[in-house]
């Protein structure tokens, strides 16, 4: 994995690749404190596709920015490959990278190929092996014919694309996907996550840390989810283990018209959680509820509050129900 | 090669929007117009054109003073840039590539595209009988010790930008206004008042400007600068500009330290 001109020095294969412990992080303005991050405390083993599953606001792009070394964390002790984030940053950047959705970043006078190219330069990657990875995936993720198009001119999805090609041209050993998939068309989105698939496939020692808020995207891709809310980890298991955790409740979808206030069920018996959406007129509702008895006290509120339902539905039970559980709210 | 890779990058951020030609005219005509409308204003107020030391000085002072002012200028808005408008400085900072080498390339590549209008000022100089008198030797180690007082100051300026937004330009024109002021380089330092005077002589473009002339015309005009050898000038520089370099070094490597405990590298500010 050596390249020339890049100093990748590697410590002992049994650290794990990522290890935080009592993380905390606090901004501090003129006018308010606020605490990113709480006693976070997380270990993300190698070869692992590890997700950070939380709301806008929930701290998942502030872990991401210490494990980067981007920011320095209030207290605790983060490592990446056993390194300290906070004192081995020459260490630990060549080993990493990272992708953010929903920005657009690149210089957009230069050509897709420049500004690849150039990247690939600050990484020390001699310039005929940097050509032959980008030109490989330029053609893996469908942009081969764009390599000279402007940045500037790309969709949003095809500057992601370049994104990621810009961040996996390194072959880095951990790369950590912020909402990569964030505003993307459901093709490019499964593209994407079709290829972070196989280019963990390809070596077990590669490492991503994905914070989404997609749950089925988390539930797709990732071995172990940790639920991150107000900066704090609430569960953390496997997709399996965590919806195992609302396997009693009972989970509704309902569909209510003309839309009504619901705040009510807050104080409803045997509510566990809802999540409410507008949908075009209509009320979207998903409730989380304890027991069979709660269900009908829910659809008894619903009439009384001058609401009809146009749909009912039980399902299985997601990893939204499960946010439902732990936090009273919904992850959107 | 990372270094190179920041210099082509310069030049490209610089020179991508339109043809090479248009833009090697864009980039002499520019602070060549600048420095010509500074002798429309100077024939204005004096009456007459040709002779006297005070046009030599205020020529030459002001053709190379371009240098500091366009390498400052765009220096002071690579952070900005980078950061919001491109949106690229967290990937180039979590790069294996020093930031600080970085920001050393795009300021190299920028001194170096000033180099071409100055060539043309110096050139037009023989149409104003500007009495030359060039010592190839020192003027090279006066432009090596310019870029390292210019580099120093991009790493001042370039701490203050990590840790503000969107004042790149107005910084970096501060900044170069304080050298154009009190460094002797289109008035002698002489006229200026007793206390800014002695502050000039702790400022490294002081210096550099009295090599520049030594090493051009060939001698020193201002009075005070007269009362030093050129190789006491030079070792002056030298030693300022060391002191310069690890302050300007040492605030930036806070200013980075700061940033990166404040969570700023990534900002984007719609102010």
């Amino acid at each position: 994995m050596t390249q020339k001109g890049l100093r990748r020095v590697l410590p002992s294969q049994r650290v794990d690749a990522i290890a935080c412990e009592h993380v905390d992080r606090i901004f501090e303005s003129k006018n308010r404190t606020v605490q990113a991050l709480n006693d976070v405390t997380i270990t993300v083993k190698k070869g692992e596709l590890f997700g950070l599953l939380g709301p806008n606001g929930a701290g998942k792009t502030t872990l991401i920015k210490i494990l980067t070394t981007l920011l320095l964390p209030t207290s605790g002790k983060a490592h990446v490959y056993g390194y300290d984030v906070t004192r081995d940053e020459n260490k630990i950047r060549p080993i990493i990278n990272m992708v953010s959705g929903g920005e657009y970043s690149g210089y957009g006078l230069l050509t897709v190929r420049e500004n690849l190219w150039m990247f690939s330069q600050f990484y020390g990657i001699p310039g005929k092996e940097a050509n032959q990875r980008i030109k490989t995936l330029m053609e893996r993720l469908g942009i081969a014919n764009m390599g000279d198009r402007k940045i500037r001119t790309l969709s949003t999805g095809e500057r992601q694309r370049v994104s990621i090609i810009r961040a996996f041209m390194t072959e880095p050993q951990v790369v950590f996907l912020d909402e990569p998939t964030l505003g993307l068309d459901v093709e490019t989105a499964r593209l994407i996550r079709r290829f972070i698939q196989e280019w963990l496939e390809k070596d077990s020692e590669r490492t991503v840390l994905l914070t989404t808020h997609y749950m089925m995207e988390a539930d797709e891709l990732c071995s172990r989810i940790a639920i991150i809310n107000e900066g704090k980890i609430v569960a953390l298991d496997t997709p399996s283990g965590l919806k195992n955790m609302v396997k009693k409740e009972i989970s509704l979808n309902i569909e209510i018209f003309p839309e009504i206030k619901v705040d009510w069920l807050n104080n409803l018996d045997g509510v566990i959680g809802f999540n409410s959406k507008d949908a075009g007129g209509n009320l979207s509702l998903r409730v989380v509820v304890e027991h069979d008895a709660a269900v009908g006290e829910v659809l008894a509120g619903i009439n009384q509050h001058g609401g009809k339902i146009s749909y009912l539905n039980k399902e299985e039970p997601t990893l939204e129900d499960v946010f439902l559980k732990l936090t009273g709210r919904g992850l959107e | 090669m990372a270094v190179r890779s920041s210099m082509w990058l310069e030049y490209q951020i610089e020179a991508n929007w339109t043809s090479p030609v248009i833009f090697i005219l864009y980039n002499t005509l520019k602070p060549v117009g600048g420095s010509l409308l500074l002798l429309a204003m100077y024939y204005v107020v004096t009456g007459g054109f040709l002779g006297g030391e005070s046009l030599y000085f205020l020529y030459i002072g002001n053709a190379f003073y371009m240098l500091v002012a366009q390498t400052l200028f765009n220096v002071g808005w690579i952070i900005h840039d980078d950061r919001e408008h491109y949106q690229t400085m967290k990937y180039i900072y979590i790069s294996p590539l020093s930031y600080f080498m970085y920001l050393m390339g795009r300021s190299a590549m920028r001194f170096l595209l000033s180099l071409l209008p100055l060539s043309v000022l110096i050139f037009l100089g023989v149409f104003l009988k500007i009495p030359y008198h060039i010592e190839v030797l020192l003027l090279l180690g006066t432009f090596f010790l310019g870029w390292i007082f210019v580099i120093s100051s991009g790493l001042l300026l370039s701490g203050i930008n990590m840790l503000t937004a969107r004042h790149g330009n107005s910084v970096g024109q501060a900044f170069s206004g304080i050298f154009y002021l009190f460094s002797g380089v289109v008035f002698p330092i002489n006229v200026l008042p007793g206390w800014a005077s002695k502050a000039a002589l702790g400022m490294p473009s002081t210096y550099w400007f009295s090599l520049v002339r030594r090493s051009v015309l060939g001698k020193e005009v201002d009075s005070i600068m007269s009362g030093f050898t050129t190789g006491e000038v030079a070792v002056r520089l030298i030693i300022i500009s060391v002191l310069f370099f690890v302050i300007s070094y040492l605030t930036f490597r806070l200013a980075d330290y700061l940033a990166r405990k404040k969570g700023i590298l990534d900002m984007t500010t719609t102010y």
